[in-house]
């Protein structure tokens, strides 16, 4: 009786589940108008400080002169790339420890990758994220390597439950029957069936990227040779003081536009394939 | 052997990892202290017996061995910024955090509970899928936008102009209130958004077992079923993610409320030790905060079998 | 009880397997115990039992899917129980499985199609076009219209499910198929469908087969030879008709009136053997609930013997030893 009617049950309730793909499309459409549209370099520094909105700039400029739209339209691929970047390494590696943990789970593959989870888990992500910017200095994309070694263990974790899960189903031991190896049963078998808790957890991980960013290059850990939507905002701080928005919206706007679309999509994805799995 | 002494030998080897890394990443690779101290042109041989007295030439696991020594006897050091030893500045700056942080935190979790009740009671209708898009909403803006707002609102002279925008001197319930309700604000904002939705979810599991359909069949109200049936039985999962978030708050939320509102806790002093590399300041945090996450974890696989009886000890699952 | 080398059929011998209780001061639960087994080649054994009794615990046994504590186990001649892991893998294409609820041992998210062709692709049967061409054929020896192809499982009936598990077991011909409980997850007519189903494939294709059923009207109906498993051993051997119309053993003959009292389907009733009562090491396990009861049988365990050479007859019971 209950189980028929949590089938039943609508999705969770968003109000316009197509909100999530519409804003989106905004955003890249947003995007590709600022790549054809004419603007000066985003490094370049000009005497016309603070300008408001014009012809030659479209969303003014900030305090040293500079474009702001150029600086988004710059910003924007960095901190996409930012999130790219870090969800595929983490996801790939979370995914694979999480196969290999809940495959071995109870033996010593599976004990030794939940040791190694509890204790990343264990160290606070600011200052694990400074310490590696400082011990590897030298590169300069120590912040995206701080992220993809601390944001794998959620996804190896949901990945070990549901391998669990699944391993204890007939159509596994139907794959054993057969003659499949384990190596070959994980991943026709196991892989497919785990697919909708995956997905969800990459988006999960690229919104945790792009918000992280933010953070980090707020409090100066951030890549500072280039510009991205949390080096805009933080630059800002110091410019809403005295008044000029236009820096801070830009950068704020794009970015809540970016993972409110990928909430959404995720929420929806997530609520189809599995009603009662709330919230991360 | 024992489950208690497994799960203490357990959250051990959790240390032991933790500080493993520390070490690596802030000793072994961190910055090297002989030129600090040998001061401005110092000759090789000076060099050398500074790294020596240091230990650096000694074999990794010798040096490793010291170093949890060291942590274990809460021999944390001097800071290298400010010559303060490195207890005495956790000892005064722990309490600011907390005065800054608990209310928010603590606030916003109630208030999160509440609306979730709300929205739960009201499930699929207006109030619950009003509550439930705002909260998709809310989780979706930056934390560093939501104090950027508040602050540009209730601080400067653009907005309302209401509270100082940096500082903390409090000696009173005025004062803090003067000093603390932006940030706190900001907190409660985070807080409430991002636990809401996990809130209404355990609540709704829970509205779908069989006694409540029964309590409401017989025409029991809302405040009795939420309060005397629904909320007691969720109330493990509940303080298990308020225990779980309160070391991630109190290390990254200060972090970021302090190094922006320049309060002088915890979260500020991290903020400089980061970047004056100061390391004895850095290694007390991180393993601190270490230490605070694995009490956690083990009080949450000890206290809960206690607290209800439906738990038995080995179907804890984290 | 016999040498296993280069005979046919299946030989198992002394299978012993303990399921470790999951609590710390619960005893262990006995899965087989000392269970010796024939099945001649080209024949289907069909073994009864109440459910509890061991028989899906036998049928993995068999296959290796789970691991024995003691025990050999002799398919055609080779020896299961020595096999190495890809040795074993290799094997499986030899000795398949039919599983009581189809939807549950199907993939989800692999067409039916797919699934059939698995075991083929697996152990490199043919080329692709001659898979493709074996596929046909096997729908139409299941008798599944071939539309039904790239459909998933939970588009299906349960019968067509049925089919489709049988498909997939027999697409690498083997020469040992175990069917567990195949249609008691299935309504009555569609019951009578698969039985035939699968006693026509098996006239057809001459595999051996060990049925496993709680249901004796069904062991009736496809068994050449019945065994009665009761807590872990075979208490009774026979073939078909002699099994029927002279049963021996305390135990078949409680199941026999039962069945008979309830006429239309003769379901084995779940007994008394959950309750553990306290009896020697040394007793007959059927000691404790058996009517024709006697003093030695607490004190002696009888073993399986013949009682009959033509019909081939065992039973493990005091009574009939001398």
């Amino acid at each position: 009786m209950s189980s028929s009617l949590n089938q039943t049950k609508p999705a969770d309730p968003i109000f316009f589940p197509q909100l999530g793909v519409l804003v989106f499309f905004g955003l890249i459409v947003v995007l590709i108008i600022m790549a054809v549209y004419p603007l000066p370099d985003w490094q370049v520094i000009s005497p016309d400080r603070f300008a408001g909105i014009s012809q030659e700039h479209p969303l003014g400029t900030n305090a040293l002169g500079q474009d702001i739209a150029a600086r988004a339209a710059q910003a924007s691929w960095h901190s996409l790339r930012i999130g790219f970047i870090v969800t595929i390494c983490a996801g790939f590696l979370g995914m694979l420890l999480g196969l290999v943990s809940g495959w071995y789970a109870g033996r010593w593959p599976d004990a030794t990758i939940l040791w190694l989870t509890g204790v990343m888990e264990a160290i606070p992500f600011y200052l694990f994220v400074a310490a590696v910017a400082y011990a590897f200095r030298q590169l300069s994309w120590s912040m995206e390597l701080a992220m993809v070694v601390t944001f794998w263990t959620t996804m190896t974790r949901l990945v070990r439950a549901e391998v669990i899960r699944l391993k204890q189903r007939d159509f596994i031991l139907a794959a054993r029957a057969i003659g499949l190896s384990p190596a070959k049963t994980l991943t026709s078998h196991i892989l497919p069936n785990a697919l909708p808790v995956i997905l969800v957890q990459f988006s999960m991980i690229f919104i945790a990227a792009i918000k992280a960013e933010v953070i980090l290059s707020f409090l100066g850990l951030g890549n500072s040779s280039t510009i991205s939507w949390g080096l805009m905002i933080s630059e800002s701080t110091q410019e809403v003081i005295a008044g000029h928005y236009l820096n801070f919206f830009s950068a704020s706007i794009l970015l809540f536009m970016l993972i409110y679309s990928v909430s959404l999509i995720t929420d929806s994805l997530q609520t189809r394939t599995d009603p009662r799995q709330g919230v991360a | 052997m024992p489950i208690f002494i497994q799960k203490t030998l357990y959250s051990l080897s959790l240390l032991l990892g933790v500080t493993f890394i520390s070490f690596m990443l802030m000793v072994y690779f961190g910055p090297d202290r002989s030129y600090a101290i040998a001061g401005k042109n110092p000759d090789a041989a000076q060099l050398e017996e500074i790294r020596q007295q240091l230990g650096y030439n000694q074999p990794l696991t010798s040096r490793y061995l010291g170093y949890i020594k060291d942590l274990a006897s809460f021999n944390l050091g001097l800071s290298e910024s400010s010559g303060k030893p490195v207890a005495r500045l956790l000892a005064e700056t722990i309490p600011t955090s907390l005065l800054l942080l608990l209310p928010g935190f603590l606030i916003g979790n109630l208030l999160a509970l509440m609306l979730a009740m709300i929205a739960a009671w009201y499930k699929h209708s207006w109030p619950d899928r009003l509550l439930t898009n705002l909260s998709l909403l809310g989780v979706s803006i930056s934390f560093l936008i939501i104090i950027i707002v508040l602050s540009t609102w209730l601080c400067t002279p653009q907005g309302l102009n209401l509270f100082p925008s940096r500082g903390w001197r409090v000696d009173g319930l005025s004062s803090w209130l003067t000093y603390a309700t932006v940030p706190s604000l900001a907190l409660i904002f985070v807080t409430v958004f991002f636990n809401l939705r996990f809130y209404r979810a355990l609540l709704l599991d829970e509205m779908e077992q069989d006694y409540i359909r029964t309590a409401r069949a017989y025409g029991a109200g809302p405040f009795a079923i939420m309060f005397s049936e629904a909320l007691p039985n969720t109330l493990i999962p509940i303080l298990t993610r308020l225990l779980f978030s309160l070391p991630a708050i109190l290390v990254s939320g200060s972090l970021v409320l302090e190094s922006y509102f320049g309060i002088p806790g915890i979260g500020k002093v991290s903020f400089d030790a980061i970047f004056n590399a100061d390391q004895p300041v850095l290694n007390a945090i991180v393993s601190l905060s270490a230490v605070m996450i694995v009490v956690v974890t083990w009080l949450a696989d000890f206290i809960y079998p206690r607290l209800d009886p439906r738990i038995s000890q080995h179907l804890v699952v984290r | 009880m016999n040498q296993p080398n280069n005979s046919t059929g299946v030989h198992a011998t002394g299978l012993m397997k303990l399921w470790p209780s999951q609590k710390k001061n619960q005893q262990d639960r006995v899965g087989l115990n000392n269970l010796d087994l024939i099945i001649p080649a080209g024949k289907t054994f069909g073994l009864v039992g109440e459910s509890g009794s061991g028989k899906s615990t036998l049928a993995l046994a068999l296959l290796r899917l789970i691991k024995l504590d003691a025990g050999e186990v002799w398919i055609d001649g080779q020896a299961i129980h020595a096999l190495d892991e890809k040795g074993l893998r290799n094997q499986r294409q030899h000795m398949q499985l039919i599983f009581q609820n189809p939807l549950a041992a199907l993939d989800p998210r692999h067409s039916v199609g797919d699934a059939i062709l698995e075991p083929l692709v697996l152990h490199n049967v043919g080329t692709a076009i001659q898979r493709r061409q074996q596929l046909q054929n096997l729908f139409e020896l299941v008798g599944l219209g071939r539309t039904l192809a790239s459909r998933y499982p939970h588009q299906l009936s349960g019968g067509q499910q049925q089919r489709v598990m049988i498909a997939r077991a027999l697409a690498s011909r083997p020469s040992f198929l175990i069917a567990d409980e195949p249609v008691s997850a299935l309504d009555a007519p569609i019951q009578a469908q698969i039985l035939n189903l699968l006693r026509d494939l098996q006239t057809e294709l001459g595999f051996t087969m060990l049925f496993i059923s709680h249901d004796l009207a069904v062991i009736q109906f496809i068994a050449d030879r019945i065994g009665v498993m009761y807590h872990g051993q075979l208490l009774e051997q026979a073939e078909n008709n002699e099994l029927f119309s002279n049963p021996c053993h305390p135990y078949t003959e409680s199941l026999l009136t039962a069945a008979g009292a309830s006429h239309q389907s003769a379901v084995v009733n779940p007994g008394k053997q959950q309750q553990e009562i306290n009896q020697g090491p040394n007793s007959c396990i059927y000691a404790h609930s058996c009517p024709r009861v006697m003093q030695k049988c607490r004190h002696h365990e009888p073993s399986l013997r013949y009682i009959n050479k033509s019909p081939p007859h065992w039973v493990k019971c005091l009574h009939y030893e001398n």
